[in-house]
């Protein structure tokens, strides 16, 4: 039987942040397929989801004026 | 004058936050002028919008002849400088005797007053009045209220009191007798005055000291023809002063000064077993004393035999320092911050050659003290037996009555048991009278360390070195009143414009992490953080693309790294020679000597221990690659390392200070902050993303994919006692026949219950094995097929 899952085509500048994905699936398991070093296929629904802790581990690194 | 203020509560706030009090500190150090530092960053328009309510300043008036004034005074203490303006430097001048250099880049300047800096402004010699009449003249806008106050609450008290050793005598002196009277009802004060059957009356008048009656070491040279200068700026302030209508010069305040100078002073005389209670009383009833040293008519003390070498030229800025330093005819303590390189050495000898009387000298490692006592040999004509050093390795003392000792603080302040001949030397420093203490490199010693030096040592003086006055902790604050207040502050721009100290490149590389690398990263502990973004595999090639670079145009190299375990893999991979904590003293010196004279030995690899006093004028480009933190002092320090570069004044000469970064992790935040305190003096960093030509690289380290994974796993086997430096540069000079060898009330035997394992030294100790399978795999390999069936 045919199982159809609706996926979404990830393509990643570098690969630190490729690195950075597959490190949020060892927890949230979204990654159908990995396809090579700068492609990722995952499930559609986690997209906002990725985005979202992508932005926070990336923020965390910049240094901000303002903090001081 | 003074316009409707529209920050009133700034003023009212600045009050109540002067509650807080410390009995060593005079009552008013701790009042603030509320701080708004952010606020006219572009990048705070999202943030908060509040910001631009409170510090919109359209409501105050410019006055007509705005254009010709350079400077803006608001309400919170900030002073902003227009640095293209002509008077400019005159202004400058003016501010970094009132107030703290905040950042100082090529147009715009900005400054902040502090009590600090008031306390400094009035100890070498200017008056609250003179303060803001001059300010007034300078600002664009009048200067209001709050400011008026401000600068009246912190200056009206201070510096009216000073205490002068002289004649070996302690003297409570002012200008103003009335101010004396008051501190002879107080009873303490009164306790300690000398009464003396000769002079009947209460106080003693006197002529004020000139400075016309000093002359500093150096500077002697043609005095006429500087008369004739200064006749010559005097005729040339009177053409400004047409010109503006308004007097803006400040050799006015020079004069004024002067004339005050020529008024009576008023003195009485105090026991000198008081003088601490003396001086802690006026600080309670807020008439913080300055101390000040009249070592021209200090019999008891004998003279030191010591002159600059007739060859010796002092720069200009030096002679500034020096004459704040001796503005009077006295000798006063303080601080003085250079920028490395730019001859804080020369400073000191001077000041040392000018007061000609017994010298101690603190500075942070031994090799430094090699290089003061080298550097004095070297511009005074000090006899060699009237030097000595005092470290863990020498002990000397000097022949004669007088003489120089250079030690380290930590050989000084050290608690501990000690070697006999160390006790020895000790109570000789301690029995001896100083007429000047010398502190290099004030901000690495925090405060308390300090109040040991100074009540080990009796010392007339005190002058502090150093080119950062930052620390990530507050540790620095006291120091203005432990050793004086700052007295000069130069500007490293201006210094690097002239010449003085060399123009520098500053560069932030941007490495990729390896994904292997970056996956790791995501998951350890800051520690292993820390370690896997110096080990980076593509931060190492880069590293050695720029050594290559750099060699082949015939520069110098320092590699500096924080991490002692990434220095020795670097530093052994590219096959280079390091130099770290537990490098014995003999092999320092010879490598370093190798570095400068050696044509083939263009690379030094150096940990935290060559982070400052550490002079390399060879050096002439500079590679950063892991770091203390956020450490805006280390960054600075490190820099200093090739900013007396010998090739400076070269035509298009350049410096460069390359920090090698590792992208997307925390390193880059810690970069930014350290880069805080450099772009504050002007520096500008350029960000480096790609290195042009880095693939075609023959002989690339870590090239291949299986060498990078064979770097990642020593890497995460490293442990800490790899990583940490045991006892930093400042411990390293504490004898070692010191360490937990206590000798109880009963005499030299102890009784304590211990375990068989501690007995044997094996408290500390592990048994731990890496990699087990292919450890077992290889000793498998080995065996003789004999044993086979011995085999598991």
């Amino acid at each position: 039987m045919v199982k159809a899952q609706k996926g979404a085509l990830i393509e990643v500048s570098d690969p630190t942040v490729k690195s950075v994905l597959l490190e949020l699936d060892d927890e949230h398991h979204f990654i159908i397929k990995d396809l090579d070093e700068t492609h990722v296929f995952v499930n559609s629904i986690a997209v906002d989801m990725i985005r979202d802790k992508l932005d926070k581990i990336m923020e965390d690194n910049t240094y901000k004026i303002l903090e001081e | 004058m003074s316009l409707p203020n529209p920050n009133a509560q700034y003023g009212k706030r600045s009050r109540e936050a002067s509650v807080e009090l410390d009995p060593y500190l005079p009552k008013k150090a701790k009042l603030e002028l509320v701080n708004t530092q952010e606020g006219y960053n572009e990048n705070n328009q999202d943030k908060n919008d509040s910001i631009y309510i409170k510090e919109n300043y359209t409501s105050l008036q410019l006055k007509p002849d705005h254009r010709s004034r350079p400077l803006w005074v608001c309400d919170d203490g900030r002073i902003i400088l227009e640095a293209f303006s002509p008077i400019a430097e005159q202004a400058q001048d003016f501010l970094v005797a009132i107030s703290e250099p905040v950042t100082r880049p090529a147009n715009i300047h900005e400054y902040k007053l502090t009590p600090y800096s008031l306390y400094a402004a009035v100890s070498v010699g200017l008056e609250t009045e003179d303060i803001i009449d001059v300010l007034n003249r300078l600002s664009k806008i009048p200067v209001s209220d709050t400011i008026k106050n401000f600068i009246r609450d912190c200056t009206l008290s201070y510096g009216k009191v000073k205490l002068v050793l002289k004649h070996n005598r302690y003297f409570v002196e002012s200008t103003h007798p009335d101010i004396l009277q008051k501190l002879l009802k107080d009873p303490v004060i009164l306790n300690a005055k000398v009464i003396s059957v000769a002079n009947k009356a209460d106080l003693m008048t006197e002529k004020a000291p000139n400075s016309k009656d000093i002359q500093i070491a150096g500077l002697n040279k043609k005095p006429e023809n500087k008369e004739q200068e200064q006749d010559k700026t005097n005729e040339k302030k009177k053409e400004e002063d047409d010109q503006f209508g308004a007097v803006i010069s400040l050799e006015k305040e020079d004069e004024d000064e002067e004339l005050i100078r020529d008024e009576v002073v008023h003195s009485f005389e105090i026991n000198s077993e008081c003088v601490e209670e003396v001086k802690k009383r006026c600080c309670e009833i807020d008439y913080p004393m300055l101390e000040e040293y009249d070592f021209k008519n200090d019999t008891l003390n004998t003279n030191l035999e010591i002159d600059l070498k007739p060859t010796t030229m002092i720069r200009p800025y030096q002679e500034k320092c020096l004459s704040k330093m001796f503005g009077n005819g006295r000798a006063r303590s303080g601080i003085i911050v250079l920028p490395c390189g730019a001859g804080k050495t020369l400073v000191g000898i001077t000041a040392a050659c000018t007061i000609k009387k017994s010298t101690l000298v603190l500075c942070t490692s031994a090799v430094s003290v090699e290089q003061w006592a080298r550097e004095f040999k070297q511009w005074s004509n000090i006899k060699d037996s009237q030097i000595a050093k005092f470290t863990s390795e020498t002990k000397e003392k000097f022949m004669g009555d007088a003489g120089i000792v250079i030690s380290t603080y930590t050989m000084v302040t050290h608690t501990g048991k000690r070697a006999y001949d160390t006790n020895k030397m000790m109570e000789f420093l301690r029995s001896k009278e100083w007429g000047f203490l010398l502190l290099d490199e004030v901000h690495v010693v925090p405060a308390n360390v300090f109040r040991k030096v100074l009540t080990t040592v009796a010392a007339h003086t005190k002058m502090g070195l150093t080119a950062t006055l930052v620390r990530e902790d507050d540790k620095i604050d006291d120091l203005n009143f432990l050793i004086g207040p700052k007295l000069y502050e130069a500007n490293w721009m201006d210094l690097a414009q002239k010449g003085h100290i060399a123009n520098v490149q500053c560069a932030e590389v941007w490495c990729n992490v390896t994904p292997e690398f970056y996956r790791e990263y995501l998951k350890r502990s800051s520690r292993i953080r820390r370690l896997l973004y110096a080990m980076n595999p593509i931060k190492f090639q880069v590293c050695q693309y720029l050594i290559k670079y750099h060699e082949s145009r015939g520069d110098k190299i320092i590699v500096f790294s924080d991490n002692v375990f990434a220095l020795k893999q670097y530093a052994i991979k590219l096959n280079k020679p390091y130099i770290y904590g537990p490098t014995s003293q003999t092999e320092r010196l010879r490598i370093l000597q190798q570095f400068q004279n050696n044509p083939n030995l263009n690379t030094l690899f150096l940990s935290k221990v060559g982070d400052t006093s550490l002079d390399l004028p060879e050096a002439t480009c500079l590679i950063q690659i892991s770091s203390h933190y956020g450490s805006r002092r280390q960054e600075a320090q490190r820099l200093g390392r090739i900013l007396r570069a010998k090739r400076r004044n070269d035509e298009g000469f350049n410096a460069f200070f390359y920090s090698l970064v590792s992208k997307d992790t925390e390193e880059m935040l810690y970069s930014t902050k350290r880069q805080q305190f450099l772009i504050d003096q002007g520096y500008s960093f350029k960000v480096i993303t790609h290195l042009e030509g880095i693939e075609n690289m023959k002989d690339l380290v870590f090239g291949s994919h299986d060498e990078q994974i064979e770097l990642l796993n020593s890497t995460l086997n490293a442990t800490k006692e790899d990583e940490e430096e045991e006892g930093l540069a400042q411990s390293d000079d504490v004898a070692v026949n010191n360490r937990g060898r206590g000798i109880s009330r009963y005499g030299f035997t102890t009784r304590r219950e211990t375990t068989l394992k501690s007995h044997s030294g094996g408290d500390d100790m592990a048994y731990i094995e890496y990699n087990k399978s292919a450890a077992a795999a290889a000793i498998q390999k080995k065996r003789n097929p004999l044993f086979k069936k011995y085999r598991k």
